[in-house]
């Protein structure tokens, strides 16, 4: 008896949901040309360029190396410097005497290690004390 | 082939059509689902102007959403039926004490326009009566009801609509099916539904 009274209740029910659907509302021309022109703003938006940033970006921090470089003339003057510096080390301990021959005569010669001042200087000592 | 006239096409593939630029893929959308959401705000709202408002709202968050609107995870009717859902509660919540009421001028007008008969008049005075009923149910069961039986939405979807299990879906229709029934009992004589 419950069933068949809910079966009853349904089937007027259903009369009452069909007579809303078939009153649906039609939306009206105001309002589908607001939802046009709203579309047609937001889709411009995705088009537009991007605004431009005036904030100008902080300075990176430079370090002590950066601003050496840039003294001697940048990286490339880094580089010459380090090559220079490279090239004389290597001179340097492979072949000191190849170096002493670039050398003028008087400058090799100045070149020697000369010790007989210690001599004179010890001769000189003795006199003073004898 | 103009656009309006491929109407086998996807929402989906409309709303990427949209984030590309195409002026038309709009056009088929808001033809499609103005009307529907429009007809879920008035049956919620009750009210011609604030449900407009709704609609209307509802298409532009769809509008703006569109760029990064992720094909085959959300139906766009789903979607814009939980938006417009969620629009409505909304107001409700902010004219709670003052609850929307509707008299029968402010029901549509059927989409016939031709003379009236006495059918037309019957079934416009049952949805009158219906929509005067579902006023007076309470806002969770009036959004159900209007989805599962109005809208015509299955039982996972209004689920889906209403973020809620399936359960609590069959509750909620089940409480607001007695209710309606019981309100519009009264009615029945006069509605021509018992002699």
């Amino acid at each position: 008896m419950a069933q068949a009274d809910k079966n009853q209740n349904d089937q007027t029910l259903d009369l009452f949901f069909d007579a809303a659907k078939a009153a649906d509302p039609v939306p009206k021309s105001d309002l589908m040309a607001r939802v046009m022109a709203d579309a047609a703003s937001v889709q411009a938006s995705f088009n537009a360029p991007p605004v431009a940033v005036s904030v100008a970006a902080p300075q990176p921090r430079r370090g002590l190396f950066a601003g050496f470089a840039e003294m001697i003339g940048g990286w490339a003057g880094a580089s010459a410097l380090t090559a220079c510096v490279c090239v004389g080390l290597v001179y340097g301990f492979t072949a000191p005497d190849t170096v002493r021959s670039y050398l003028p005569e008087a400058a090799q010669q100045t070149a020697e290690v000369d010790y007989t001042y210690l001599d004179i200087l010890d001769d000189t000592a003795a006199e003073l004390e004898g | 082939m103009p656009l309006d006239a491929q109407t086998d096409i996807s929402d989906d593939a409309l709303m990427v059509l949209f984030a590309n630029g195409d002026g038309q893929a709009a056009g088929v959308l808001a033809y499609r689902h103005t009307g529907r959401v429009l007809a879920l705000a008035l049956r919620m709202l009750g009210d011609q102007a604030e449900a407009e408002d709704v609609a209307q709202d509802a298409l532009m968050r769809l509008w703006k959403i569109a760029p990064d609107w992720r094909q085959g995870e959300a139906k766009v009717s789903t979607w814009l039926y939980r938006v417009a859902s969620n629009l409505c509660l909304d107001r409700l919540r902010k004219h709670s004490g003052k609850r929307a009421t509707q008299d029968i001028d402010s029901v549509p007008e059927p989409q016939d326009e031709r003379p009236s008969v006495e059918a037309d008049l019957m079934a416009r005075d049952r949805a009158a009566a219906l929509q005067k009923a579902l006023q007076d149910l309470p806002d969770r069961q009036r959004q159900a009801v209007s989805l599962r039986f109005l809208q015509e939405l299955t039982n996972p979807e209004v689920a889906e609509v209403m973020e809620v299990s399936v359960e609590a879906v069959e509750s909620l229709l089940s409480r607001g099916k007695r209710a309606l029934a019981q309100a519009l009992d009264a009615q029945k004589m006069e509605l021509g539904l018992e002699s």
